[in-house]
């Protein structure tokens, strides 16, 4: 029987080419997608690993508890003793001090009057000392589009679009106002040293100043503090595994309940930001797979081709040879699943190529990265990866798509009565 | 069941609802046919042939009364059996031929057989048979486009009998084929008639077709209005 409806499908082409051309290309773009996202998730997770969350990052308990409103005031006091003694535990990571924070930037005319002001989020890191890993965990170098790195913890890196709008250039002098750990208020001169572009919109378009984390202490009066503390694998490799015994460790041991400046802390994936991006990338499959299967059911089903319609004549008459209503559905079902598998096991070919292309050459979205405003971290040459999933996505839409197609469809076999299927072979 | 008695319709009644009210298409009829006979069921169109072939087909079902082909009770089939009873005993031959274009014209024929559950080597024995009933043994091969009207039907006719059932059920097997072609199947029958005791029942208003019959039935206004035999 089997053999008996693959005779069928390949000679009547017109009936079959239409879908597994359909399922052709739903299942090539599963593997392309599949591949690209394979290849880009790595790098998002770098990333926002590097920009942002870190692979851990501790934050003292009552900072994290009103994190949404930065308060300095509750930063933690001695990040300097803080990194020492996880250096000490963890030998495989390594610890950086960072802090965010915001203000106010005045921006003077030549003679020291205020020409504008504009509120920033001021992210500060260790740009100046030798050998600083933040430059290159930062992107900065490579972001730099005027101007060249601080030197000296007053000179700032700010958003190039800021740095147009407020007609701001190289070597301006501007004025940071905002409160100190202490509550008064402070103003700080900063040298801009260079305008930067990441192609991260939150950063460049957000009014966001890079300053030097010695500079920002001073300028906050936070002695050896910080908001936060980043801790990365050397070997850059972020597994939720890993990062749990470290988050685990800090929290039995160093967190106090009792001192709300003992750290706490969290995981990449328990960062706020990055919840719904790795959310997304433990179930990215799932996502594309049903996206493609709405996408595929929709045109098999519109296409007429799969709903039978056409066939209600093979039907009756096959009806009237004696076989079951049963046996005609689950034919069908049979029919398309394969028509699934030859669609598919074509696409996946096809879209195993384009994976590979995409692992080789890359794209480079260039200007086009700069412009994306969805606040997720990636690279301008994107890069997909021939991961295992490639092998077997393409047949989770590829079979269950032209499936849901019959099983909807076929329906109508067993709504219309077997004498008006059968009037259709006298019309 | 008695042996002769292949079909039996008692007061058989089969109602339409057309536009709210019940169109009756089929009034009391009261047939018996026997085993191995070549009968036809005659009268204008809108009589209620179709509608009569299709119930003792089991494709249908009496609205009161009933229909007994095979010592099976019509009415009370499940569609299962229903099936069941179409699969093992009954061919039936359209007016349009109904081949399925995609497959051969052996594997037309073959197809009732696959849902018999033969062998393949059996398959081959009976579809061979069959095709040499119909004279297209060496047409096996073609496709249905590539054949006539005539011999579409006789690829029609070998599948309706190439499971050797003991009722064949005919509407207007003829209406499209002309004179010479008609008299060429009809001959086939006839001779299957004969060979297999194969009991034969038609549905037309085709005079040639009606000069085989050795009884006529007619029906009008879903009535029997005469019954004879020749
Ligand atoms: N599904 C249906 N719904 C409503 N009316 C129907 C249906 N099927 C048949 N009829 C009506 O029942 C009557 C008998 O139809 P039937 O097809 O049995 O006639 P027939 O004798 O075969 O005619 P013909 O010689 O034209 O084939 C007709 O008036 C037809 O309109
Ligand atoms: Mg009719």
């Amino acid at each position: 029987m089997i053999k008996f409806l693959l005779l069928g499908i390949l000679r009547d082409r017109s009936r079959s080419l239409f879908p597994i051309l359909t399922v052709f290309i739903g299942a090539a773009l599963t593997v392309v997608m599949t591949g690209y996202i394979g290849g880009i998730l790595p790098d998002m997770i770098r990333l926002s690993s590097h920009m942002d969350a870190g692979h851990v990052k501790l934050m003292s308990q009552s900072f994290y508890e009103n994190r949404h409103q930065m308060p300095l005031d509750l930063a933690m006091d001695n990040a300097a003793d803080l990194i020492e003694t996880l250096e000490a535990q963890f030998p495989d990571m390594m610890w950086k001090a960072r802090t965010r924070f915001g203000g106010l930037l005045d921006i003077p005319d030549e003679n020291g009057e205020t020409r504008a002001q504009t509120t920033i989020s001021a992210l500060a890191a260790d740009l100046i000392s030798p050998n600083s890993t933040e430059l290159d965990y930062l992107n900065l170098t490579e972001s730099i589009v005027a101007g060249g790195l601080p030197k000296d913890p007053f000179d700032i890196l700010i958003a190039k679009s800021m740095a147009e709008s407020y007609d701001i250039s190289v070597g301006d002098q501007v004025t940071l106002m905002t409160s100190t750990v202490n509550g008064s208020m402070s103003f700080q001169n900063f040298n801009v040293s260079g305008m930067v572009v990441f192609g991260i919109a939150a950063l460049d378009k957000g009014g966001a100043i890079i300053t030097d984390i010695e500079g920002a202490r001073m300028a906050l009066d936070m002695d050896g503090g910080s908001t936060e503390i980043l801790g990365f694998f050397k070997d850059d490799e972020y597994t939720s595994e890993r990062a749990l015994v470290v988050t685990d460790w800090v929290n039995n041991n160093l967190k106090d309940v009792n001192d709300p400046y003992s750290p706490i802390a969290l995981r990449l994936e328990d960062s706020n930001e990055m919840a719904g991006m790795l959310q997304f990338a433990g179930s990215f499959i799932f996502i594309i797979s049903t996206v493609f299967i709405l996408i595929m059911f929709i045109v098999l089903w519109n296409s007429g081709l799969m709903n039978g319609l056409r066939r209600y004549g093979e039907m009756g008459l096959r009806l009237a040879v004696g076989e079951q209503k049963g046996h005609i559905y689950r034919s069908m079902l049979i029919e398309s699943a394969i028509i699934g598998v030859i669609g598919t096991i074509f696409g996946t070919a096809l879209g195993l190529v384009g994976v590979w292309f995409l692992q080789e050459y890359g794209i480079n979205l260039g200007d086009m990265a700069s412009n994306t405003g969805d606040g997720i971290y990636y690279p301008n040459v994107i890069r997909g990866k021939i991961i295992p999933a490639c092998f077997y996505a393409g047949f989770i839409p590829g079979l269950i798509a032209p499936l849901l197609g019959s099983l909807v469809s076929g329906r109508g076999i067993y709504k219309r009565q077997t004498a008006s299927l059968f009037k259709e072979l006298e019309t | 069941m008695s042996e002769t008695k292949l079909i039996h319709t008692h007061d058989l009644v089969k109602t339409y609802p057309v536009a709210g009210c019940e169109f009756v298409a089929l009034k009391n009829v009261n047939i018996d046919i026997g085993k191995g006979e070549f009968s036809g069921l005659v009268g204008p169109s809108g009589s209620g042939k179709t509608t009569l072939l299709n119930v003792i087909g089991s494709l249908d079902i009496p609205t009161s009364g009933s229909v007994t082909v095979l010592d099976h009770n019509i009415g009370s089939l499940t569609h299962k059996q229903a099936a069941m009873l179409r699969n093992q005993h009954i061919g039936f031959i359209f007016q349009t031929y109904n081949l399925l274009p995609v497959y051969t014209v052996f594997e037309n024929i073959e197809f009732p057989l696959l849902l018999l559950g033969k062998s393949a080597d059996d398959r081959k024995k009976m579809v061979n048979d069959a095709l040499e009933w119909v004279g297209l043994s060496a047409k096996a091969d073609m496709r249905p486009a590539q054949l006539s009207g005539g011999e579409s039907q006789r690829v029609a006719i070998a599948r309706a009998m190439v499971k050797k059932p003991a009722l064949v059920l005919a509407d207007e097997p003829t209406a499209n084929l002309d004179a010479k072609n008609s008299h060429h199947i009809l001959e086939t029958m006839e001779k299957l008639n004969a060979e297999l005791q194969t009991t034969f029942l038609f549905a037309t208003h085709d005079e040639k077709v009606m000069q085989y019959m050795k009884r006529i039935i007619s029906l009008e206004d879903g009535k029997v209005v005469k019954d004879e035999t020749k």
